[in-house]
């Protein structure tokens, strides 16, 4: 196979390849563009913007952790206005597709900040952070509730035609809940996971490390649980699903393409070596060519086969 | 021009117990190098220990090599510490800002706190070199003498050298703070002409700190945090930062809009 087609669509948007970078880790794109070839990447998604700009936590914010890192940033962001005014136009100049994280502290501020994409040319996909561990109010308050997920999703499909990603989180009691609460509210795909609540504690201060006591762990100790949660919502919805969590490397990424994401996002590999989802896009390629598969979509669930 | 360059060790050199220089070639980043400046080194291609480590560059000769110099604090240090001539690192590289230029009628005072020494010393190196006929006083203290471990670089350097050690056992016995008080009162130097630049203990960076703010001393301080990133995009490199005290206190990231701030534009807790 000289030439396999790593394409993919996803809720009708095509993406020239399945890797994409997470929410949170890269910036807003251009802060990587010195040392990493964006447009070879699937998708650019932009650090969790909210409609209003937020200075996020007090520092200590991160803590590395055994093969992984606790952060609790607090949704530190610009805000919406300046990153359509100051981020989009340096995006639109790229080849990948631009995917924006939104969050709010309430259903209508969700679907305001939704709204807000609506006429701003060279979106792509939304994608909805109802998982976010670390801020009092929104985020995974809504995502911890399949009837709270279902109007929060909805309220966003009701404000926009952009295609919506749900991006799930894994401290619920049952994932597949939740994301088929996301589908029947009319979510176009789902993301999973978001990061796990965690804990760090200074022994000689005796004090919590982190200024918001508890954070979101990420990192490769997580993507076990991640391969598996894609690979429970997988058998329960139809829409597609992306798949994240501590994904270092191809192999990393073809656990959980076969355990059945159509998609994958790099997240805190991006900070061991930024290059890293521009690695596995050639890698993925060499793997289709030496296995002689004609196109990545025939590796999407195959261990559930 | 920031770049993701592969290094390699040239010489690991032990300066004191526990205390290592590495001397590393790699063209790219060296070639970009500024006093003040960082590298972002993967110590380990696995998964434990998973994040980089940040050192401020200690010198570079501009075209092929640069040096850093660190004390092994935990796994990551540890890992670099055992690297040999021929060993591979990646680089993320240079980061940061740098020292701002010191005018030739000004007074440089360059504080140099235990490891502190790192980046100042780049500093000084520059500033003193090819009879610059800049005027600078370089202060250099520790615990005690045998945490001075670059008192053979210092030496060499072409300022007025002074020393201080918690327990005197080199030079001023006192913190360097103290010794900087002590020296603008017996050199009789003009407060608006000094620039001090400063890295060391957070401690001694709050004391320095206060007293700049409180002589409206001109002083640049060169910060050291954990950093996932290093290239501004995980925002957990943060410091409380308040240049006007009738503001709010808002956040830094220390990786690109630092290291080096103010003196009175952090907050130290």
């Amino acid at each position: 196979m000289t030439n396999p087609d790593l394409a993919i669509t996803i809720a009708g948007v095509k993406f020239d390849n399945p890797v994409m970078v997470a929410s949170g880790t890269f910036g807003y794109g251009d802060e990587y563009a010195p040392i990493v070839d964006i447009d070879q990447i699937g998708a650019v998604v932009s650090k969790t913007l909210t409609l209003k700009p937020r200075p996020g936590h007090p520092p200590i914010r991160t803590f590395e952790t055994p093969a992984g890192m606790l952060n609790a940033i607090g949704l530190a962001n610009i805000g919406i206005d300046r990153f359509i005014e100051e981020k989009m136009p340096f995006l639109r100049t790229k080849k990948c597709r631009c995917v924006v994280n939104i969050a709010g502290q309430t259903i209508e501020e969700y679907a305001e900040a939704a709204a807000k994409f609506n006429d701003v040319p060279g979106v792509h996909m939304m994608e909805i952070n109802i998982s976010s561990p670390n801020v009092k109010k929104g985020c995974m308050e809504f995502g911890s509730s399949p009837q709270l997920t279902f109007e929060c999703i909805q309220a966003i499909k009701g404000a926009t035609k952009i295609p919506v990603m749900a991006k799930l989180s894994p401290n619920v009691t049952s994932i597949t809940d939740i994301a088929q609460a996301a589908e029947e509210a009319g979510a176009d795909c789902l993301s999973l996971i978001n990061t796990i609540v965690g804990m760090a504690i200074d022994i000689r201060k005796k004090r919590p490390i982190l200024s918001n006591i508890t954070g979101g762990l990420s990192g490769p100790a997580i993507r076990p649980v991640g391969v598996a949660m894609t690979w429970k919502v997988y058998q329960k919805v139809k829409i597609p699903i992306v798949g994240m969590g501590g994904i270092m490397n191809l192999q990393d990424a073809l656990e959980y393409i076969f355990a059945g994401a159509s998609a994958i996002q790099v997240g805190t590999a991006n900070y061991v070596d930024p290059n890293t989802s521009v690695k596995i896009v050639a890698g993925l390629k060499n793997y289709l060519q030496e296995n002689d598969v004609c196109c990545f979509k025939e590796l999407i669930g195959i261990a559930q086969k | 021009m920031i770049y993701q360059a592969n290094s390699t060790v040239l010489a690991n050199q032990k300066l004191g117990e526990g205390c290592h220089k590495l001397i590393l070639e790699c063209p790219p980043v060296a070639k970009e190098s500024r006093p003040g400046h960082f590298i972002h080194i993967q110590v380990n291609p696995y998964c434990f220990p998973l994040l980089r480590r940040a050192f401020s560059i200690y010198d570079s000769d501009g075209k092929k090599t640069l040096e850093v110099v660190f004390k092994v604090v935990g796994q990551g240090t540890s890992l670099l510490s055992k690297k040999e001539p021929g060993d591979q690192l990646d680089l993320l590289g240079p980061l940061g800002n740098n020292f701002t230029e010191l005018g030739s009628d000004e007074i440089g005072i360059m504080l140099a706190g235990g490891l502190g020494i790192v980046p100042v010393y780049f500093y000084a190196k520059e500033l003193t070199k090819e009879n610059a006929g800049l005027r600078i006083y370089f202060l250099y203290g520790a615990k005690n003498r045998s945490e001075l471990y670059c008192l053979n670089d210092t030496d060499q350097l072409q300022a007025k050298l002074f020393y201080s050690t918690d327990d005197g056992s080199f030079g001023y016995q006192g913190y360097l703070t103290q010794l900087l008080e002590k020296l603008i009162k017996s050199e009789n130097l003009p407060l608006e002409k000094i620039k001090i630049y400063a890295c060391g203990p957070e401690p001694m960076l709050a004391r320095l700190s206060d007293y700049a703010v409180a002589n409206s001393l001109f002083c640049e301080l060169s910060l050291e945090v954990g950093m996932p990133c290093g290239m501004g995009t995980c925002m957990g490199c943060v410091v409380k930062y308040q240049p006007d005290k009738n503001q709010e206190i808002s956040y830094k990231r220390v990786c690109c809009e630092g290291p080096i701030f103010k003196a009175g534009e952090v907050v130290f807790d």
